[in-house]
């Protein structure tokens, strides 16, 4: 291929990702952008892309609107509980079901690995029944103990244990090493990148959950930041720039926290990608 | 079994493992947590909604009868659960006729060979997928909005007609769903990449001295090479798109004239406002009945595609 036609082809592709990247990154610039006008500067027309009065009377308010330093207390304590306890209870399991052998240990795999293909929605009404039926209602249990549950983390640290050398067990189990402590203290810290790409993708799948925090919780002070945001945009549907400073406030921390973190994950999805 | 040298070297004499001191109970220490959660919020709650579904309990009272399988046939006969499914329907095949042609494109575009700021550009087309659903709902919904928002200044820009975006009911499902390509193109980009670094630069040099390149060398290298990434991307997405919920809430609740109204948002509603629990649990079985058949068709056509 000539010279000209690499150059074009060079030209186009690069063409094609920026502006794919482009359109990926305008909602944030504009959320943030709208976020910081004045009220009057919101809903003017024609639009300026970049505010030309700055304020932050919106986030202000929407602050004084609603206790969200809560919201985010909940939040972030679902997403650590969750995390915390997922991975030791994940690893456990993951080892029982991968180097311990027992009967039926196989089928008991398959039964856990089948719950991957139930879908959320029908759980919810009878998880919300169960709830209300211990008294859990607007309790961090109800918020925080379904959603550990799933046996994805089960299906990747077990993949993680099947890869590491089984001498390496054996020599600790002859040691004399509970099995305990085979998987906290040899699996697991040599299972990092499982490790963390299960952490991130647990912590990111709490923060944004929805539908079950919206059903499990009716007071004000247990609820979580997305369904804080909901009941802002049912309050004030009409009044964007507030809106946008709510939606900042419910974006901007967990990106941040992916920009941090993401050259663990777009390996690490790849790997749940081809089970 | 195959002794290992440490115990050889220890002397011992390999026990079998379901033998040794105390490891049966420790092993059933260790399920038991895991064990326990699923066994109460997934399985003992499937077949709660089960049982919840022959019946007509309203959640308003304890009054519950056995209807058998009358909750089902009324959601059957009724034309907004079949107007549910055939826009959630409608909405999945959006989702598939844009969202993966257009990953796909990126990921090649990608993975094409020297790229300036591969790590940004990675970044940037994944950033969208971290955002909650809620959130990022409502700041489509005001990039939509007919008066004042992004789109339509653009529109205006470029000479287009403006549009009601959200309030249109022929236009409203498109928008969702564009709300949600926007979303997942580059989570979908990142699986196809993995499938397209998969394959061995070998084939294509091989195909090279056949006289096979470029589109050639796409469509009879790469595209039958990435059928088992591709199948795996489709059904995921399918599955995936069938639960749409929260941009329906936040942004038309269902709306405008009921094209939007997909079929966890009639769930929700039949549980949460109408307190027809009976209904809602069947409807959502009706949905698992449909998401598990495609589960188990992705499992036979990747096993099928692996083949290869």
């Amino acid at each position: 291929m000539t010279t000209v036609q690499r150059l074009v082809r060079g030209v186009t592709l690069h063409a094609i990702l920026y502006v794919a990247a482009l359109a990926a990154l305008f909602p944030f610039f504009w959320m943030i952008s709208s976020s910081l006008r004045p009220e009057s500067e919101v809903f003017a027309y024609p639009i300026r892309l970049i505010p030309q009065r700055w304020t932050v009377a919106n986030y202000a308010e929407v602050l004084r609107s609603a206790p969200w330093g809560r919201y985010f207390l909940n939040s972030a304590l679902v997403a650590i509980c969750q995390v915390g306890a997922s991975v030791p209870i994940d690893a456990m399991a993951a080892y029982a079901l991968s180097r311990v052998r027992f009967r039926g240990r196989d089928a008991l795999f398959v039964a856990v690995l089948g719950t991957m293909m139930i879908p959320q929605q029908v759980r919810v009404i009878p998880n919300f029944l169960i709830v209300y039926k211990l008294g859990w209602i607007d309790t961090y249990q109800a918020l925080i103990l379904p959603g550990i549950a799933d046996a994805f983390g089960v299906f990747l640290l077990r993949q993680a244990f099947l890869s590491i050398p089984i001498e390496l067990e054996e020599a600790a189990l002859v040691d004399g090493c509970s099995r305990l402590y085979v998987v906290f203290k040899i699996l697991l810290p040599l299972s990092l990148g499982p490790v963390a790409v299960l952490s991130i993708m647990k912590a990111l799948r709490a923060w944004n959950d929805f539908l079950w925090p919206l059903v499990v919780t009716n007071t004000e002070l247990m609820r979580t930041v997305q369904v804080g945001l909901s009941v802002l945009r049912s309050e004030e549907s009409a009044r964007y720039g507030l809106l946008m400073a709510g939606s900042s406030l419910a974006v901007v921390p967990i990106t941040l926290v992916f920009l941090l973190f993401q050259r663990y994950l777009s390996g690490g999805i790849q790997l749940t990608g081809m089970k | 079994m195959r002794r290992s040298r440490a115990i050889q070297v220890a002397g011992l004499r390999r026990v079998p493992t379901r033998l040794r001191t105390g490891s049966s109970v420790t092993v059933a220490f260790m399920l038991a947590p895991l064990l326990s959660l699923i066994g109460v919020f997934q399985y003992f709650s499937i077949l709660y909604a089960l049982r919840i579904s022959f019946t007509d309990w309203t959640g308003l009272s304890p009054a519950r009868t056995w209807v058998g399988m009358r909750n089902y046939v009324q959601l059957l006969t009724d034309p907004t659960v079949w107007r549910a499914f055939a826009n959630t329907a409608y909405y999945t095949s959006i989702i598939i006729l844009v969202a993966l042609p257009l990953a796909l494109a990126l990921a090649l575009a990608i993975n094409h060979g020297k790229v300036l700021g591969v790590a940004f550009l990675r970044t940037a087309l994944f950033a969208p997928n971290v955002t909650a659903a809620v959130a990022i709902s409502i700041v489509w919904m005001w990039m939509y909005n007919p008066y004042a928002g992004v789109l339509n200044w653009v529109l205006e820009l470029v000479g287009l007609p403006t549009q009601r975006w959200l309030l249109e009911p022929k236009l409203a499902m498109v928008s969702v769903a564009a709300v949600s390509i926007w979303k997942n193109v580059g989570y979908y980009m990142l699986l196809f990449l993995a499938g397209l670094q998969a394959i061995p630069v070998q084939f294509y040099e091989a195909g090279r001295v056949d006289g096979a390149t470029g589109w050639a060398a796409f469509r009879h290298i790469t595209l039958p090479l990435l059928r088992p990434t591709t199948a795996f991307v489709t059904i995921t997405t399918v599955i995936g798109a069938l639960q749409v919920f929260a941009e329906v809430y936040v942004m038309t609740q269902g709306g405008p004239s009921g094209s939007t109204d997909v079929v966890v948002y009639r769930v929700y509603d039949l549980a949460f406002v109408r307190f027809q629990y009976g209904q809602a649990c069947a409807l959502s079985f009706l949905l698992f009945a449909v998401i598990l058949g495609l589960t188990l068709i992705q499992n036979r056509v990747i096993r099928y595609e692996l083949l290869y």
